[in-house]
């Protein structure tokens, strides 16, 4: 049976409020992932060569307003998830996460819309 | 003028120090671009020089970044911005344009430029942040304002390689 990836989101829903810093990078983290991989199913994209690239790409190649500002925000989130898993020197707080977690919600509600 | 074709300069040149090379000065005295249709000039390897090379190293010749600092914008790395822009230098204008843009979504802001590579698939791009104290939502809201109204096309049309996000600051 595959992995349900919500299951990420659950455990990013916990850590999010913490005081601990490496449980909000983690959540930031996890919370990327599920959304991520939600996407890349939907758009029937296996995890071979750059994934991340291409499930960007394929949000965008249609031309689709809304494609293409979903694209942008899966790029954002990514980026952002980038430092909470790889920037020691950058403080992750409850600012930052409340950031990422912001621009999660409205990249899920308009996936919602365009990609049911 | 008559077309000369030379060899091209070598690195030695005197580009980034304040003086053009005196190649590039004939090359823009001909014109500001090569005749596409001059199959001589095409053939050249003046040509290929001036595709490859000359708008990079007249931008760090006339000081790019710092022409962005002064138009208000602050740059992490100099260096690597400069560089990326060399290479897409279709989005030079775009960035000296959106402030003009961004002022209609964000009230109070200071802008940053700063390049990033993906550290799984290493496609590099270039952030204009927009730094502001706004609130999470009204600053994403304001942003994809700004995106949905401006940015857009130029997203597309660049594949991503200009990206435009807001991020919190507290210098207000």
């Amino acid at each position: 049976m595959p992995f349900d990836w919500n299951r990420y989101a659950t455990l990013a829903d916990e850590w999010k409020e913490s005081q601990r810093q490496e449980l909000l990078r983690c959540s930031i983290s996890r919370a990327y992932y599920a959304f991520y991989n939600s996407i890349r199913i939907k758009k029937g994209i296996p995890t071979k060569k750059q994934p991340h690239k291409i499930v960007i790409e394929k949000l965008s190649e249609n031309n689709d307003p809304e494609e293409i500002e979903l694209a942008k925000l899966l790029k954002d989130l990514q980026e952002i998830r980038e430092i909470a898993d790889y920037d020691g020197v950058q403080e992750i707080d409850g600012r930052y996460t409340e950031r990422f977690f912001t621009r999660l919600t409205a990249a899920r509600e308009l996936c919602l819309e365009i990609l049911p | 003028m008559p077309f000369i074709a030379t060899p091209p300069p070598t690195e030695s040149t005197e580009f980034g120090k304040g003086k053009l090379n005196p190649q590039v000065q004939l090359i823009y005295s001909i014109s500001n671009k090569p005749d596409m249709s001059n199959s001589a000039l095409e053939s050249s390897c003046v040509f290929d020089f001036w595709k490859s090379n000359l708008t990079s190293k007249v931008l760090t010749d006339y000081n790019l970044t710092e022409t962005l600092v002064e138009y208000g914008i602050e740059i992490s790395d100099k260096e690597e911005v400069s560089t990326f822009l060399s290479e897409n230098p279709d989005l030079i204008e775009l960035i000296l344009i959106s402030k003009k843009y961004i002022s209609k979504y964000f009230e109070d802001f200071k802008l940053q430029l700063d390049t990033h590579q993906d550290s799984i698939d290493g496609f590099q791009s270039l952030n204009l942040f927009i730094l502001n104290n706004l609130t999470a939502e009204a600053a994403l809201k304001a942003e994809r304002e700004l995106f949905r109204g401006w940015l857009l096309p130029y997203y597309a049309k660049f594949d991503g390689k200009l990206n435009i996000r807001e991020k919190y600051s507290n210098a207000f």
